[in-house]
């Protein structure tokens, strides 16, 4: 089985390279005899063509096709934001070679990317990185993939086709203000095209050695003036990776197929889109199986199934230019069956509301509101006991105002969410900023805000048994707390912005998050009784603990040096208290920020329609606290370096070849409880045709 | 299953798509090029009022505001050729600030780059009753004010424009434009 799935990789492997070869020579000699490459804007060939263009008549440049780059969306109000965004672009996406969303914010100043297995990832800003980090708030066109049971993001449910996405704006720091609790350390949104962008026939295959297999197709059609619609699906098949400690297989294989629809119509004043996806996965680990049955602890591998839906509609209306409402509603459906056959379901019904306008000459107020419930029936698994079906209402109310003190000059930004949680009752989460603009090219801004973290389901209701003693009927396990508080933060940040030429521009953060009451598990003594049965004999509950403060700053260069050559810098140096690293119990608070962390990527663009891309990534070494220092659990430094030759081979077909990791083998993991992965070079060829 | 799958659909892709097949695929050119196209042909298809060819003896001046995403491409479309009769010059601004307001109301079209989106309220504001010709990527441009957006479908660019208020500014805005265009009312 495995061998055989060894030579099928390698066989697709070398068609994609002789492609690859095949495409360099037909690809030029086409080129030569058609001039039919994509130019480059700024190129010779691109500028005579230009020259020739403003010629045609209206109705031929209306029906050109175009290559559409989007580096002027890049600065898009960045100037004038209150915090440090960062922005991807899909000409970024596209630059990276990236296949896996997560992997996507490695080239995030300040934000660390550990992948713990075939199908999941920690993604964080500014500390605290767990597989679960329960302090980054990612939302997709606004549906929330924050998932409070075991609060964090699974990025495995939401592999969505990365060609789809518009931008992705990653908020460092805290944006409870407007988002709401959890959005403590950072704010991830996920933007999807309009579908008017998306018309006709796109599709790209992937083969490589890691990423065993990913296919893609979209089709986009237009139902009357204004109203377009996308059809996409899409598979993944990747890993297994490799086992650190044995070199064996970790056993966590990861298939996923995922087929979904958008449609926007645009009528002027109102817009209304309505999106879904329906994902369906399969994906494998190992772990320590604990049975209560046998009261034996054992090493099993688990095959999950994993099924998703979703279904949102939005509906915004433009009233002028300064002013406007939005009313979104979804809802978003998830089961997984695990291997033992129990099936378990979350569902999440979620309804908001925004309104912007200005009062006055000075004021820009905006306001709105949200409800959530979230349902679920949770079965217990052999480690987990969950009581069952539970329904948890969330409801908040916010309004900022953004007051122009000195226009065009200085800002003031006030503004409070007052949110409702099952669990806490009543959070208030409000945010000063300030924003000076001393000329066009330059900007300071600066922020106090306060975040919170809700309790989540797993802290306040789930039993983790870890070990059987003393049969028959004597259990360890880690449980729960009812009367937890949630975790605070209040952060003071401080950004300086300039663009001193237009093709160069520069950004600077710097950070102080002091955080209150971090809950994680402490280690405690005592016999209770058990609910699925018997005595349990407590090993740890989860408690509100000591805070600690984490700091550093964080910068991002971009250089189009020329229209040929473009550099995207990103550093962050972090530093943390203590207490942080030695003052808990286990890994369930997540890792303090690796000191250092770069990206460097590199465009080099040759010829028409020949690219190059690189990528160096850094990550230091990373800590995962523990009660006992000694035992602290070390990540050992790696390094990352990805190279990739794109060919615009015509019009409508477009070949890349990649190479991964290149640097050598490095291990990768947040936890520490388990063996970890080993990350080694790879390779994958990508083509892409549209029509 | 899923080699044998690549391959086919790899080998489908790649018999549909072979550069020789097909005799009559459209020229395909970067998006910046065909807008810069456009703001030249805009020159041809709109009557500005006599009166504003006074200054640069008789020529027509394309400012470009913000962040330049055209570069070289449009001095060389304008360079040492008249439209329509006229010279055409192009000048660039940093991004809008109050003192450039007298500059920007001497232009006879006007792009709005990108990198403006939150300073746009001021900058319509600025060359307001001027029969200055507006021209935008900014979303919504149409109905927050503006004339003529360049906005996408699919590959191609496509024209948003609100007749209205290119005549609030004296402009006339030839029928043939109007034709390719979608066009936006407002009250």
């Amino acid at each position: 089985m495995e061998r055989r799935q060894f030579l099928g990789n390698q066989s697709r492997v070398l068609l994609l390279a002789v492609w690859g070869i095949a495409g360099l020579f037909t690809g030029s000699s086409v080129g030569a005899q058609q001039n039919q490459g994509a130019p480059l804007p700024g190129t010779t060939e691109d500028r005579a063509a230009g020259t020739d263009l403003a010629n045609l008549s209206l109705e031929s440049l209306a029906g050109l096709n175009v290559i559409v780059t989007s580096s002027a969306k890049k600065a898009e109000s960045l100037r004038d934001a209150t915090s440090a965004i960062y922005v991807i672009t899909s000409q970024d996406i596209r630059d990276s070679g990236i296949q896996d969303l997560a992997d996507l914010f490695r080239m995030v100043p300040g934000v660390q990317v550990v992948r713990n297995d075939a199908s999941e990832w920690g993604v964080s800003a500014r500390g605290f990185n767990a597989q679960y980090n329960d302090k980054m708030l990612v939302l997709i066109d606004g549906r929330s993939l924050y998932e409070n049971n075991r609060a964090g993001v699974i990025w495995r449910e939401d592999d969505l086709p990365l060609q789809d996405i518009d931008r992705i704006e990653v908020i460092r720091g805290p944006g409870g203000t407007l988002w709401g609790s959890n959005a403590v350390n950072g704010v991830i949104n996920i933007i999807t095209k309009n579908s008017k962008v998306t018309q006709g026939f796109y599709a790209s295959a992937i083969g490589g050695s890691e990423i065993y297999e990913s296919d893609n197709f979209r089709y986009g059609g237009k139902i009357d003036d204004g109203w377009y619609y996308r059809i996409y699906g899409k598979t993944t098949h990747d890993g297994p990776l490799q086992d650190s400690t044995t070199g064996g297989n970790f056993h966590d294989d990861w298939n996923d197929q995922r087929v979904g629809f958008r449609s926007d119509w645009d009528g002027g004043k109102d817009r209304l889109t309505l999106q879904g996806d329906f994902q369906q996965g399969l994906f494998n680990y190992a772990d320590d199986i604990f049975n209560p049955a046998s009261v034996q602890q054992f090493t099993d591998v688990n095959t999950n199934l994993d099924q998703d839906g979703n279904l949102l509609a939005r509906w915004v209306r433009t009233f002028s230019d300064t002013s406007e409402a939005q009313l979104q509603a979804y809802y978003d459906v998830v089961h997984i069956q695990t291997n033992d056959g129990q099936l378990s379901a979350r569902n999440t019904a979620d309804v908001e509301f925004q309104h912007r306008f200005p009062l006055g000459d000075r004021n820009e107020i905006t306001w709105g509101g949200d409800f959530r419930n979230t349902s679920d029936d949770y079965k217990a698994t052999n480690n987990f006991y969950f009581p069952p079906q539970q329904s948890l209402n969330n409801y908040g109310l916010f309004l900022q105002d953004k007051v122009s003190l000195v226009p065009g000059r200085l800002y003031v930004t006030g503004g409070a969410k007052v949110e409702n949680n099952p669990y806490t009752g009543d959070e208030i989460l409000p945010s000063g900023r300030i924003l000076f603009t001393p000329d066009e090219n330059e900007s300071l801004w600066a922020a106090v805000s306060r975040a919170a973290r809700v309790p989540d389901r797993f802290e306040e209701s789930v039993y983790h048994y870890r070990d059987g003693s003393t049969p028959p009927l004597l259990y360890e396990a880690l449980v729960p707390n009812t009367s937890l508080l949630s975790e605070e933060l209040v952060a003071y940040e401080l950004g300086y912005r300039a663009q001193p030429v237009a093709d160069a521009s520069l950004d600077l953060a710097a950070f102080y998050n002091r955080y209150y009451r971090l809950i994680s598990n402490v280690d405690i003594t005592g016999i209770q009784p058990s609910p699925i049965g018997g005595q349990l004999d407590t090993e740890g509950v989860w408690v509100n603990t000591d805070g600690g403060a984490i700091y550093g700053v964080e910068v991002s260069v971009h250089w189009a040096m020329t229209s040929f050559l473009k550099a995207d810098l990103a550093y962050s140096y972090q530093d943390y208290d203590a207490v942080l690293l030695s003052g808990v119990t286990s890994s369930a608070l997540g890792a303090p920020p690796p000191h250092n962390l770069f990206s460097g990527r590199l465009t080099l663009k040759p010829l028409p329609g020949f690219e190059v891309n690189g990528a160096f990534y850094f990550n230091d070494t990373t800590f995962l606290p523990d009660s006992n220092p000694d035992d602290a659990s070390v990540v050992q430094a790696f390094t990352r370096l990805d190279l990739g030759a794109t060919l615009q081979w015509t019009s409508n077909l477009e070949l890349s070849v990649w190479g991964q990791n290149l640097g050598g083998t490095h291990t990768e993991t947040l936890a520490d409880t388990f063996p970890a992965i080993n990350i080694g070079p790879s390779v994958y060829g990508q083509l892409k045709a549209n029509y | 299953m899923s080699t044998l799958k690549t391959l086919g659909f790899l080998a489908v892709l790649g018999l549909t798509l072979w550069p020789g097949g097909h005799a009559s695929r459209a020229q395909e050119v970067s998006e910046y090029t065909v807008k810069a196209a456009y703001l030249v042909n805009f020159v041809k298809f709109i009557t500005w009022p006599d009166k504003v060819y006074d200054d640069d003896q008789g020529a027509i001046v394309i400012g470009i505001l913000g962040d330049d995403p055209f570069g070289a491409t449009l001095d060389d479309m304008v360079k040492g050729r008249f439209i329509e009769g006229h010279i055409v010059l192009v000048r660039r601004f940093a991004s809008y600030d109050e003192t450039q307001k007298g500059s920007l109301r001497k232009c006879h079209l006007l792009f709005i780059a990108y990198s403006e989106k939150d300073r746009l309220r001021d900058i319509l504001k600025a060359v307001q009753g001027s029969p200055v010709l507006t021209v935008s990527e900014i979303e919504r441009f149409p109905l927050a004010g503006g004339m003529i957006q360049f906005d996408q479908e699919g590959q191609r660019i496509t024209l948003d424009i609100n007749p209205a208020q290119a005549q609030k500014a004296g402009l006339t805005l030839s029928s043939k434009l109007l034709q390719i265009a979608k066009i936006y009312r407002t009250e």
